[in-house]
This record gives structure tokens, sequence and C-alpha cells, in this order.
């Protein structure tokens, strides 16, 4: 259920930014050293992934959903929740107990994963700015919560062997809902990073099998 | 600093309505003394006539902080007053919409009379008392003239808190919500056993299920009755928009399709006020000249379905 339009949402978006600037900017380098860690090895680099995945999930979960988005949206403490929830899987499974190995391949997987990293990171914004409601109102990764569930599931692509299904749940769930939003609000260009999540979903099922 | 409502101004309103309405008599039929006067109709309980369109904010007034956004909204709001329109729904469920609202009218200043009405929408009835104090803070009122209980949400426990509020003079009327097509048998059951002002519920020219047993029951209790959804969420201009107007509109005064289908449903003789939503002037226009003219009798409400039925 909608509480409101695809103004009052782009306008919500642009005072989130600014009240937190320059946050969306070292969210952004925050993700960016999550890819390349996923290039080099380096000792913890993967706990370290995870405990950013994790963070990014958080922060979606507390600051923009349960203290910005509440003002317009009577379901963002149900969002939050799952975004908590989210964040403590993660956070359990790739940063407490080192069990997700992210490397990227020179396969079909890799290849994906890093397509949604990079739309999640650079894709998504130049959409949004060349052809949507402008730069001031684009969804940061790590701030907000489809260039975080796009950029998760970017990563996932790329974790060594079985990936805990879990994990898939709440951001196919969370495309799902971006999606129905896209629709509702009749923003187009807003369902292409939900789409491409679930796209993601499907390769990650594949790789899994 | 808290902005009390002039109650002198409300009262003067009441007054000039009683003046104009001094020939109607209390009962379902519209009230409108002269050519170009706004269409009324009076709440059963206390004889107040009020406008039959008023205004829903439903997603429409949720704009967050955003400062264009709300002077728009303010403008949509001053057409609203200017054109006749008086009776304002909001919720707590709405988002930022009764804050804006309260923005809108202190910015407006005293634009006209208004008839102020939002909802309890909590499970829990001790948090039900803080909740209609946030929304008096937020509009700017110490008295609110109508509160209802939104889709019936723990409806026991807040329709208790509402009529020890209205003892108190902090709420004029009360009454109880629901939304298309949900939970009407417990709707019906509310307002065959509790002592209500108003009653909310969806009703539109192709949504008609309220015929049958709401409307009907709200006339034998002496409920006035608002309408959410008359142009169900925009989905009937959608259906319709693209499709003539009969010729025969102009003889109940419709220019265009919102009049069209607003008058269909302010003209079921229990139907007090319909509150379509917007966010638009233009749309706000139209939607409120169906505030004025002619209202099709049963016999036209019968060919108006069977127009859109056939479209």
């Amino acid at each position: 259920m909608i509480s409101y339009e695809a103004d009052a949402l782009h306008a919500f978006i642009a005072q989130y930014n600014q009240a937190l600037w320059p946050a969306p900017i070292l969210a952004w380098v925050l993700c960016l050293a999550a890819v390349f860690l996923t290039m080099r090895r380096v000792a913890g680099g993967d706990r370290l992934i995870g405990a950013v995945l994790a963070a990014a999930w958080a922060w979606v979960g507390v600051v923009y959903h349960l203290t910005h988005f509440a003002a317009i949206s009577f379901l963002a403490p149900v969002f939050a929740a799952l975004f908590v929830l989210q964040a403590l899987l993660i956070g359990w499974t790739g940063a407490v107990r080192g069990g997700l190995a992210f490397r990227f391949r020179r396969d079909g997987f890799g290849w994906a994963g890093l397509a949604l990293l990079a739309l999640a990171m650079a894709g998504q914004p130049l959409l949004a700015a060349l052809a949507g409601p402008g730069w001031a109102s684009i969804g940061a990764v790590g701030m907000a919560p489809d260039p975080t569930v796009v950029f998760t599931l970017g990563l996932l692509l790329l974790v060594e062997g079985r990936t805990p299904r879990r994990l898939l749940i709440i951001p196919v769930l969370w495309s799902l809902i971006a999606c129905a939003t896209a629709w509702v609000l009749n923003l187009p260009l807003d369902l292409v990073p939900p789409l491409a999540g679930l796209a993601g979903a499907g390769f990650f099922l594949v790789k899994n099998r | 600093m808290q902005r009390i409502p002039s109650k002198l101004g409300r009262r003067a309103f009441l007054a000039s309505l009683g003046a104009l309405g001094a020939a109607a008599a209390i009962g379902p039929r519209a009230s409108s003394a002269a050519s170009g006067s706004v269409l009324r109709k009076p709440v059963p309980t206390t004889g107040e006539q009020i406008p039959v369109i008023g205004m829903g904010t439903w997603i429409t007034f949720n704009v967050g902080e955003d400062q264009a956004l709300r002077d728009q909204r303010a403008r949509v709001l001053q057409t609203f007053f200017d054109m006749g329109g008086s009776v304002i729904d909001s919720s707590p469920m709405y988002g930022s919409s009764e804050e804006v609202i309260g923005y809108c009218l202190a910015r407006i200043g005293e634009a006209g009379p208004l008839f102020s009405a939002t909802k309890v929408w909590t499970l829990l009835q001790a948090l039900g008392t803080r909740q209609m104090e946030e929304s008096r803070r937020l509009w700017g009122f110490e008295t609110f003239d109508l509160m209802q209980v939104h889709n019936l949400v723990n409806w026991e426990g807040h329709l208790e808190t509402l009529r020890t509020q209205k003892s108190e003079g902090r709420i004029r009327h009360i009454g109880i919500t629901t939304s298309h097509g949900r939970r009407h048998s417990d709707f019906e059951a509310v307002m065959e056993a509790e002592p209500l002002d108003f009653v909310q519920f969806t009703y539109n020219i192709l949504d008609r299920e309220a015929e049958k047993r709401l409307l009907p029951l709200a006339a034998e209790r002496g409920l006035a009755v608002l309408i959410n959804r008359p142009f169900r969420r925009g989905d009937l201009f959608e259906r319709f928009e693209r499709r003539p107007l009969p010729a025969w509109a102009g003889e109940i005064d419709c220019a265009n399709w919102a009049q069209f289908l607003l008058k269909f449903v302010v003209s079921h003789p229990a139907v007090t006020c319909a509150i379509p939503a917007t966010s638009r002037v233009d749309h706000m226009r139209e939607n409120m000249g169906a505030l004025r003219g002619r209202l099709p009798d049963a016999a036209m409400r019968a060919r108006m379905v069977r127009y859109v039925e056939d479209l």
C-alpha cells in the first residue's frame, strides 16, 4: 500500500541525501572498496565485505526506513525490521563466521555479479540523473534500499561455492516491493534495478544448484 | 506555538448556514437555495449542514517537508475553500498529511469554514489518546469536528475514548471508517450497536455494494455518511476519460467525468458527503464543480449506471 506520489518520493530522497551529506559519498567509497576486495586477496577482506554489507543494510533499516521514511510511509517500521534482519543474517554469516568468500571470476556468474554492482553504483545514478528525477534525488548505494539490494545481490553472485539461500529471501522480497512501487507510481526507470535484482536472484539459484 | 481555531468564525459560518438552509428541512435531500449556491446536506444527529463535496488527503497531501510541494498543496486547499469546500478528512496513517494540512491551514489563514475530520488508528486505547493529541498539535486545533476510528482498529476501546472526549467538548462528532470491501459485516454490527454520528466507507458508480446494506442502515440509524474512493482511486478516470460524457450530463450540470461520478455518489439519499482526493488545482476545480447545480434523481442515477456499464 503506497501512501505517497512520485514527486513526494523524489523530494523525500533529495532531503534525505541533503540531511546526511556527505554520507552518500562515504557509503559509495566503502562499497567501491568492497568491490575491489573481491578482486584482491587481502587478509580479512571477506569478513570486511560482509561487515560493509551488514552495515549498509543496518543503515538503510534504521536510518533510512525507521528515522526518515517513516514520515511518509506507515509501512516503514516493517521495512526497517526486514533490513535489520538481513543485516544480522549477513553480519553473522559473513563478518562473524567468515562463511562468505567473495571472489570475482571470469565466468557468467562473475560477470553478472559485476554488472549488478556496476548498476547499483553507477548505472542507477546515471539513469536517475539523465532520465529520472535528477542528481539530487538519486538513492545512493549503502544509503537507500534499491541500490543496496542490487549491490548485495551482485556480491552474493561472487561468493565462492554455495551461498546460504536465506540470504536471498529479503533481497528478493524487497525487489518485488520495489517493482510494485515503481509500477504503481508509474516510474518505469525505477523498475530497472529491482528487475535486474530479480534476474540476479535467478542466477544465484542456478549457481547454487 | 499552537494555533487555536476561531470558534467565532465557525459559529458565524454555522449561523450563515442556518440562514441559507432555513427553508430546507433536516433530511436526506440536498439543499441548494439558489442556482450557483453550494449543495449541502445535514448531519442527522446535529442538523449541521455540510457541503456535499469534501476533500480526502490519502496520498495527495503526504509530501513530507518539501517546501515547494507543501506550497502547491496549499494552493489546492485554497482552491477547495474558494469553491465552497469545508470538509477535510485525514488520518495518522497518511504519513505527513496531517502535518501538511496544518501547514497549509496556517499559510492560508482564515480562508474559510473548516469541518475538520481525522481518525484514530492504533491498536492500543492509551496510544489512541496520545495519537489524537498529536493530531490536534499537527492540525493546530483543540477541537475536531469529527474523529473516526480508522478501519475499526480497536473500535471498542477507541469509541469509549471518543465518547468521553465528545462529552468534554473536544470532539464534536464521532464515527467509524472502513475501506473498500473490508469487514462490512463487522461494520454493520458496530453501526447497529453503537451511538455514532458518522460512518465512512467506499461507494462509487461501479462499487455499489454499499447500496445493499450500509447505506440503508445509515439512513435507518440516522448517521451521516462520508464516502471515500468515489473515483476508485483514479481507476474510474482511466476507464472512462477517453469515452464521451453523455450529452444528457448537462441535465444535471456535469461538465466532466469528475462531476458526473461525484454527483452520482452524493445524490444517493443516504450519502452526506464524498471526499475525493487530489494534488492538483485543476482537478480540485473539476471536483468542486459538483458542489453546484442539479443532482440526479433516482431515474437519472439508474441511467448513469447503465451508461457507464455499457462503456
